[in-house]
């Protein structure tokens, strides 16, 4: 146990600190602290967007997804493929107005393609709400995992106050910049803890995963093929779930801004064409947890078959590592969200609505002030209501999606504009909400968020087509 | 619209074709395959076969548009 907490915390102190030292040999521009001075290339990219793309979901989700719905949670390795290709035509285009006008936010894009202030703030907005419940749920995982890990010697409240005293830090300090090489670690760490384990657990206990399925299917016939053991998750589901999140996947704030980052459009070219080889540690997560639901079934939180098939399979130090691997995985995606939330807020609210004179070194002394005043905002909210935000979370994925319209046409079509697309935007976000909020979704078998989206983008068609002149 | 984007384009629709729209064909476990039940080894197929559909394009792209084409997209 000793050493499960010393691996645990030396991850995070020396995971932090090299974030800071990151940032410590360039002098901090808003430019450098938000998209890295548009200076990544290929490597850099692919650490960073694993860094970004694997948060405590990865871990503890799609595990328990697979431990308590069986085949619907196929749908992650899906959608991630989908976006990697959606990212191939778009982000290249993205980069190239980015590089073109000095954009840095998602917002900024909006601003700039429809010259619409209005728009970007609506932009923005959607952005915040839907960026917040996701960071306070890394912070509640995160600290579920150390606690587990350290089979309680670390509790959930230190770990949190630990860890993210630390990555503000490194955020404040560093920006982008630190959240990639702290990526480095994370993603060794992550490849390593999931590898083992996804290999390790049906070997252990049936000798491979064709024994391991027989098994299952054996015990549990109907859980390998949609829909599982969760019946409203049948086949129309998987699908326009797959296509909800593939195409709205690019459309989160900060998996959009990465565009911004890299040094050229071949650059994000090359990334997207081997990005879908992300999706193998994916996969061995669900091996696990489908392995876990023969081995200790009955947990009451499927969340938990992940650390609790380590704790009873392997010596105390490796669930230290696997806690170690958890908390980074946490760590990382919250620096990069509290960092756009905060730039979002800066620079698309605080900058457009109140001071459209303030330079960008207030700009940027304002977005880094922010960050601690979101991180203590989602501090206090995963100790004191760690129930306030979960229906916000349910509208994540539907809420960012509803961009997809606006920055696919804003690309491609010169006919769309900024009123169609404001429409379309509301309609679709409206929808969505409704639908979700008074138990809606599914609607007839459908991911509601995908309802939305084909209203949005057909209001936004027609519209376009409507008002042109 | 060039040749080149035309054709990565058309490309880029397997996936969505395969990993989508084919779901209904086939949700079954037999006949598994490697020790996979059918659906699975079907979306890893694809899943991994991505990267390379994904290389022709960027080829076919390059080679039909020439490098300052397959860039301005």
């Amino acid at each position: 146990m000793k050493a499960a907490l010393l691996i645990i915390l030396g991850t995070i102190v020396l995971s932090a600190a090299l974030g800071v030292y990151a940032g410590s040999r360039v002098k901090m521009n808003l430019e450098n602290w938000t998209v890295g001075g548009r200076r990544f290339g290929v490597i850099i990219m692919w650490l960073l967007m694993a860094g970004e793309i694997y948060t405590t979901f990865t871990f503890l989700g799609a595990s328990g997804w697979a431990y308590s719905r069986g085949a619907p949670t196929f749908y992650i390795l899906i959608y991630g493929t989908l976006a990697y290709t959606v990212s191939f035509f778009i982000m290249p285009a993205i980069w190239k107005v980015g590089q073109r006008h000095g954009l840095h936010t998602q917002p900024d894009f909006f601003i700039h393609r429809y010259q619409s202030r209005g728009l970007g703030l609506l932009v923005a907005a959607i952005g915040v709400l839907c960026i917040l419940p996701y960071l306070q749920l890394q912070l509640t995982g995160l600290g579920l995992i150390v606690e587990v890990a350290s089979e309680g010697a670390i509790g959930s409240k230190t770990a949190i106050l630990i860890s993210f005293i630390l990555t503000c830090l490194f955020v404040y300090t560093s920006g982008l910049r630190g959240t990639a090489w702290v990526a480095i670690i994370k993603d060794i760490m992550m490849i390593a803890a999931v590898g083992i384990v996804g290999f390790g657990v049906p070997h252990i206990y049936f000798g491979g995963f064709g024994p391991m399925f027989r098994a299952l299917l054996a015990k549990h016939p109907g859980h390998l093929t949609f829909p599982g053991a969760s019946p409203g998750m049948s086949t129309p589901w998987v699908m326009s779930t797959a296509l909800l999140t593939g195409l709205g996947f690019y459309m989160w704030p900060h998996v959009f801004a990465s565009a911004f980052s890299a040094k050229s459009a071949q650059t994000i070219k090359r990334n997207a064409i081997i990005m879908p080889f992300y999706q193998i540690p994916i996969l061995l997560v669900l091996m696990v947890g489908f392995t876990a639901l023969l081995v200790i079934p009955g947990l009451k939180n499927g969340d938990m078959a992940f650390l609790e098939i380590v704790r009873v399979t392997y010596p105390s130090w490796f669930l230290g590592f696997v806690g170690a691997a958890g908390a980074v995985t946490a760590m990382v995606p919250s620096s990069v969200l509290v960092l756009f939330a905060a730039t979002l807020l800066a620079k698309n609210i605080y900058k457009s609505l109140l001071a459209p004179q303030a330079s960008e070194t207030t700009v940027l002394r304002l977005s880094r002030i922010l960050v601690l005043i979101i991180m203590v905002l989602a501090l206090c909210l995963a100790f004191y209501y760690p129930q306030a935000l979960v229906n916000l979370l349910l509208i994540g994925y539907n809420g960012v999606s509803q961009f997809f319209p606006g920055v696919v046409f804003g690309l491609f079509w010169k006919k769309v504009n900024r009123q169609a697309v404001f429409c379309g935007l509301l309609a679709g976000f409206g929808l969505a909400a409704a639908l979700v909020f008074s138990g809606h979704d599914p609607l007839l078998g459908m991911n509601a968020g995908f309802v939305a989206l084909i209203l949005n983008t057909v209001v936004t068609v027609m519209l376009s087509l409507l008002t042109q002149k | 619209m060039t040749k080149g984007k035309r054709l990565a384009l058309a490309l880029g629709a397997i996936p969505f074709l395969t990993l989508v729209f084919a779901l209904p064909l086939v949700n079954r476990v037999e006949p598994v395959i490697l020790g996979l039940p059918f659906i699975l080894f079907w979306i890893i197929l694809w899943v991994f076969l991505t990267p390379f559909i994904l290389m022709i394009a960027y080829r076919i792209e390059k080679k039909f548009d020439g490098p300052q084409g397959a860039e301005d997209r």
